[in-house]
């Protein structure tokens, strides 16, 4: 936490500045700063393991393995991020590519893959990469027909590929065992050491490592051309074109990447769990992801990780703590029973009721009050980035709103049902007499 | 090499049954400054966008630099060197002044996905020039010291001038500007119509300019285009076109036009 | 089948072809010249008359062997003869006029170009409708008549239900552009509510059925309480949803309120799961079977054969009478009264209407009533009609989706086309959980094709239409 806040105030309150030659002691300072939190996070089950032990056997587990899918939602989160945060395109099926690295792991190392007794059975340290890379390639594909939707539109397209990517796993039971999922992922071994789901700080540190790569990456990617070009066309796209950006390339390589995050994601997590199923990659993930990086603070990494540990650490803990307390309460009251011809019969209690139902299942309130209270009240996150905030505050001058149809440019009305003419599918004919009413000004 | 940096043979355009440009010939002479006037409607945009890619032209083709230009997409007509500015200015409002620059630089920057994440001294010494050179863009274009200024929190004399450094960012050889003193009061636009001049004269650059404030055309012009209802009518020298009764007639109206004549005749 | 390799050839052919024709109809509105008629067109008569022969081939060993029963399979065949006459009328009448102009066309007061678009419509339907059937006995031995028949009604049937919902997605993008995710869960809560109010009045305890002497005129009473107080509450809370989650993000860049209507949807579904629990709950069967013989229900056993009785229950004369009016409700109210020109205004030019002194947050709150208690009625109806199916909090996820993808289908913010599009994704629903596929009874189970095949037809949609079949028709857009 105390490195987010160093890096908000640093980063990005203020416009970044042109960082001259002679800030180097800063410099070393930050890198000193990282190093030490880097350290001490890889240091963190071991110092965790004796500190829990004292509470009881079990707790170091539970608290470890919550830490872990907490990781591996901010790997989520992280990715997500380019494509909503910095790309600005609204991606509700991300689920899927979490779903398809965990497949792709599964398939090439689980003893139920059809892939078993072929060559094409691996071990994880190869299954990794090639995961990563397939889930960047269906990020492609998936990604290829969108391009030329505007922002809703392509909310609710991602969302269909959501839930088509699971069923297609679901019902393909011959190849992915069905609803059971595949079972039985040969797990990695290093120098000697062999991984199994029960041995969660190794787990914990390659996924760490995963997160301190992404995140170095993220950043030098976001301070470079290529991030320049992700928030031109986040800003806009005419302009971003009219400038030189390649609209297809720069969306789809923001696709891919965070697609290939996801992928990343997915294989560490189905091969830690040792099986992969269709139950963990609905569309209730996908929102939770958003919700994260809406909590935190879209573009801004640090704010995003935050959003993310806050959300996954209630997802474990809080929700079902306070859920607990009411169950309990539920639990207390006592139910009337009357006397029926001699039949007892208990009556309904309808507080009761709605008590047990509260203490079973509170947490899809819990990201649906996040996401409507930050978008009423907060739309830039609790760490926002300076640049989304202006964004997000209604009302930036030259923004075309979607209300306002009395524009006089051409430009503004092409983008009213799609942006520009990047559709592949669109003949330039075509083109022509969509454009027909839209330009007879002209 | 040819004379002339970009060629448009009888191009027109037409959205289902309304002709926007109707076999337009046009020619823009290396280093020169051209104007295109012609009253609301005329195609002026519409020309503008068959240029830089955003429409296709139903018949005729553009040939930019000796090159057929084909059905380019925006992005590959400003990698051939044509640069825009918008009739309604269209920023990167969220965005530095100087990163609006370096957007515009982007094209004629190589670093990859790699190379950004590696940051080798190679990329680090592109990024130093890149950032060297927007600099020295805005200090051009006289915005130097705002680099660092929201360009959304720039006056609007100032935003039109950063999108003419954001343009220059994409090292064009055509400059196209688009009612680029609209709004502006005498006192910004005669220095902005300095700065047109200069671009030319300092860094070779041929423009093309759409423009409404006649003091500025007649000012800044080699040769002025007027266009009404689509079609070319007038092409000539400032003062030629000054005295074009068509041209009158087709902003004043007839009557108007007449009443000139006349005064003419009288004179 | 050894011929099926030239049989996919052709249909290929004549899809392929056919889709072409569509392309050329839908999107350029072009005069076909003869030369591309005969190009586009030959290949699927081809197609067609090959297929015809091949159909009459297994004439006897799927259908009924009495002679009604090959009565009715020689009408099919000549039906099909009949048809593929009328795929080259329409295909070569059609392709002067565009859609939209079609439409128009039909709704002249000129009585005879009226009939002459209604025809064309009509025809294209039947195409549409003909032309999978054709394709899909391709795969398997020809579906049997009363299955086609009843997949298709129950395939209208739930587009109906669909369009209820559909409308009160397209109602609201129509005025303010917005997409209400959380749509789909008002629909859930109107379909709870029915089943409280049911289960109050006729006094039925979860998972119990039906006591033997209740009254038929009592079933129905408390059908037309739980739609009239579905329509209230839903209608409630769509508007208590907007006032909450929308109204402040008017005019905030448009992917907020897409955010918070996604919220909006996830606290619906957990209030469902306080006030109903997660485990789901079947509406009771209303009009239960009594004696071998169902209930009012209407059995069409037209052969006298046991195999093919085909019973049409009577609740889907529930869904018939309680769909239909209500969309002709809803048609009267957009096109006739004060409230429904409001609306039509604001959705063409919200400014324009505000100058013309029309408030548009009530115009707003007024779309959004209507489409709640469309959703809460589509609710109650859903419920009566799939009695064996289950109430619960995720009710409203897939089916929300189903509808909006009908919605965008027929145009986003055109109502004609919510209809259009609801019937359309129901057919296919139903289609694609029907046997005609060749699908074992296994996957059949799973139940899980469905909607891959509507999130598809959703994704191909957007891709190449996003305007939707109707998108462009502005005189008919709210």
């Amino acid at each position: 936490m105390a490195e987010i806040k160093t890096q908000r105030v640093v980063g990005s309150v203020t416009p970044r500045p042109i960082r001259p030659a002679g800030k180097a002691s800063s410099e070393r300072n930050k890198f000193l700063i990282i190093a030490v939190l880097a350290v001490f996070f890889l240091a963190l089950p071991f110092i965790l393991r004796p500190l829990l032990a004292i509470f009881g056997p079990t707790t170091f587990s539970v608290t470890q393995s919550s830490i872990n899918t907490t990781l591996i939602f901010i790997l989520l989160a992280i990715g997500l991020n380019i494509v909503v945060g910095y790309a600005g395109l609204l991606d509700l099926g991300y689920a899927a590519f979490f779903a398809i690295g965990a497949y792709t792991m599964a398939f090439l190392t689980a003893s139920q893959s059809p892939l078993y007794n072929t060559p094409f059975h691996t071990n994880f340290w190869v299954a990794l990469p090639i995961s990563f890379a397939v889930a960047a390639l269906f990020g492609i594909l998936l990604g290829a027909p969108t391009l030329g939707l505007r922002g809703d539109y392509l909310a609710i397209v991602t969302l269909g590929f959501g839930e088509i990517v699971p069923i297609t796993f679901n019902n393909l039971n011959t190849v992915t065992g069905g609803d059971s999922g595949l079972a039985g992922m040969s797990q990695p071994s290093l120098f000697g050491f062999q991984f199994t789901a029960s041995t969660l700080e190794a787990w914990y540190i390659v996924t760490l490592l995963v997160v301190f790569f992404s995140i170095f990456m993220i950043r030098r990617l976001v301070d470079s051309r290529i991030g320049r070009a992700w928030m031109a066309m986040r800003e806009d796209e005419i302009a971003a074109s009219a400038m030189g950006i390649n609209l297809v390339k720069t969306k789809l390589l923001a696709f891919s990447l965070g697609a290939s995050f996801a992928g990343f994601a997915g294989a560490i997590f189905a091969n830690s769990l040792g099986s992969a199923n269709p139950s963990s990659f609905q569309f209730d993930v996908s929102v939770l992801v958003l919700s994260m990086i809406i909590l935190g603070g879209m573009g801004n990494i640090w704010g995003v990780i935050a959003g993310a540990v806050a959300l996954a650490m209630s997802d474990r803990y809080i929700i079902p703590f306070l859920t607990e307390q009411v169950r309990k309460v539920a639990e207390g009251i006592p139910l009337d029973t009357t006397l029926v011809n001699g039949i007892r019969t208990t009556e309904p209690n309808l507080i009761k009721e709605i008590l047990t139902n509260i203490g079973g299942n509170s947490r899809l309130l819990v990201f649906g009050i996040v996401l409507v209270v930050m978008m009423l009240w907060k739309p830039e996150g609790l760490f926002p980035s300076g640049r989304r905030k202006m964004e997000l505050h209604a009302g930036a001058p030259d923004d075309p709103q979607p209300f306002i149809s009395g524009s006089s440019d051409p430009l503004d009305k092409a983008d009213s049902t799609r942006s520009l003419n990047y559709n592949p599918s669109v003949t330039e004919e075509t083109r022509d007499t969509d454009r027909d009413r839209k330009d007879s000004k002209e | 090499m040819n004379d002339n940096l970009l060629e448009a043979k009888e191009i027109s355009k037409t959205f289902g049954g309304i002709v926007a440009v109707q076999k337009v010939d046009f020619t823009i002479p290396r280093q020169s400054i051209i104007s295109l006037i012609g009253p609301n409607g005329a195609g002026k945009t519409t020309f503008f966008n068959l240029v830089t890619g955003i429409y296709t032209p139903t018949t005729g083709h553009i040939t930019f630099d000796g090159q057929p230009m084909g059905e380019l997409k925006p992005h590959e007509v400003t990698n051939r060197g044509i640069a825009r500015t918008f009739q309604n200015i269209r920023l990167f409002s969220n965005m530095t002044a100087l990163e609006n620059v370096l957007v515009g630089e982007h094209l004629r920057l190589s670093t990859g996905l790699i190379g950004a994440v590696l940051r080798t001294s190679k990329v680090k010494a592109e990024e130093r020039n890149a950032r060297q050179k927007a600099l020295d863009l805005l200090e051009y274009v006289g915005l130097g010291g705002k680099g660092d200024e929201f360009a959304k929190n720039l006056p609007y004399g100032d935003q039109r001038r950063l999108e003419i450094a954001r343009a220059l960012g994409t090292e064009p050889k055509l400059l196209l500007l688009d009612e680029p003193t609209a709004g502006m009061n005498p006192n910004e636009s005669a220095s902005l119509t300095r700065l047109v001049d200069r671009l030319r004269r300092e860094r070779g650059l041929t423009v093309l300019l759409i423009e409404h404030d006649m003091k500025v055309v007649m000012e800044v012009s080699d040769r002025v285009t007027v266009l009404n209802f689509g079609r070319k009518i007038a092409e000539g020298l400032p003062a030629e076109i000054r005295a074009n009764a068509e041209v009158i007639e087709a902003y004043l109206g007839k009557e108007y036009a007449k009443t000139v004549a006349e005064e003419k005749g009288k004179n | 089948m050894d011929s099926l390799p030239v049989q996919l050839v052709l249909l290929v052919l004549w899809l392929g072809s056919g889709a072409y024709g569509a392309h050329l109809l839908i999107q350029k509105g072009y005069k076909v010249g003869w030369i591309r008629f005969l190009a586009f067109y030959i290949a699927p008569l081809v197609a067609i008359v090959y297929l015809i022969l091949n159909q009459l081939q297994p004439l006897n060993s799927p259908w009924p062997s009495n002679a009604p029963g090959v009565a009715a399979n020689v009408l099919l065949v000549s039906v099909m003869i009949l048809i593929s006459p009328a795929i080259l009328l329409t295909a070569y009448f059609v392709p002067s006029l565009k859609v939209n102009d079609l439409i128009l066309l039909a709704q002249r007061r000129d009585d005879f170009a009226r009939a002459r678009g209604w025809l064309i419509l009509v025809g294209l339907l039947i195409v549409s409708i003909i032309l999978p059937l054709i394709a899909l006995s391709l795969f398997k031995a020809a579906p049997r008549y009363d299955s086609v028949l009843s997949v298709l009604i129950n395939g209208l049937l739930t587009g109906a239900l669909f369009s209820l919902i559909a409308l009160g997605y397209t109602l609201v993008y129509g005025i303010v552009e917005l997409i209400n995710f959380a749509h789909g869960d008002v629909f859930m809560f109107g379909s709870l509510t029915g089943f409280a109010v049911i289960s109050f009045i006729l006094n039925v305890k979860p998972g119990k059925s039906l006591n033997t002497n209740t009254s038929v005129v009592l079933v129905i009473l408390s059908i037309i309480a739980a739609l009239i107080l579905a329509m209230l509450v839903c209608g409630t809370l769509n508007y208590l949803i907007n006032r909450i989650a929308y109204k402040r993000l008017r005019n905030a860049p448009r992917l907020a309120p897409l955010i918070s209507a996604i919220g909006v949807s996830f606290i619906l579904q957990n209030i469902a799961i306080y006030l109903n629990s997660s485990t789901p709950k079947g509406y009771p069967l209303l009009f239960p079977a009594q004696g071998g013989q169902r209930n009012l229900d209407v059995v069409i056993d037209v052969f006298h054969n046991e195999e093919s009785l085909f019973s049409f229950p009577f609740t889907a004369f529930l869904v018939v009478a309680g769909a239909g009016g209500l969309l002709l409700g809803l048609r009267y109210l957009i096109n006739s009264t004060r409230t429904g020109k409001a609306m039509r205004a604001v959705a063409q030019n919200r400014e324009a209407a505000a100058l013309m002194g029309i408030s548009i947050e009530r115009t707003i709150s007024f779309a959004f009533i209507l489409g709640g208690a469309l959703a809460g009625a589509a609710g109650v109806i859903y419920g009566v009609y799939q009695v064996q199916s289950t109430v619960r909090y995720d009710l409203g996820f897939s089916n929300g989706l189903f509808a909006f993808t009908a919605a965008v289908l027929g145009g986003i913010g055109n109502v004609n086309g919510a209809v259009l599009g609801g019937m359309f994704i129901g057919l296919v629903y139903s289609l694609s959980q029907s046997s005609f596929f060749g699908l074992s009874a296994e996957y059949l189970a799973l139940s899980g094709w469905a909607p891959v095949a509507v999130f598809g037809i959703l994704v191909l949609v957007m891709i190449f239409r996003p305007t939707g079949i109707l998108g462009d028709n502005v005189q008919e857009k709210v």
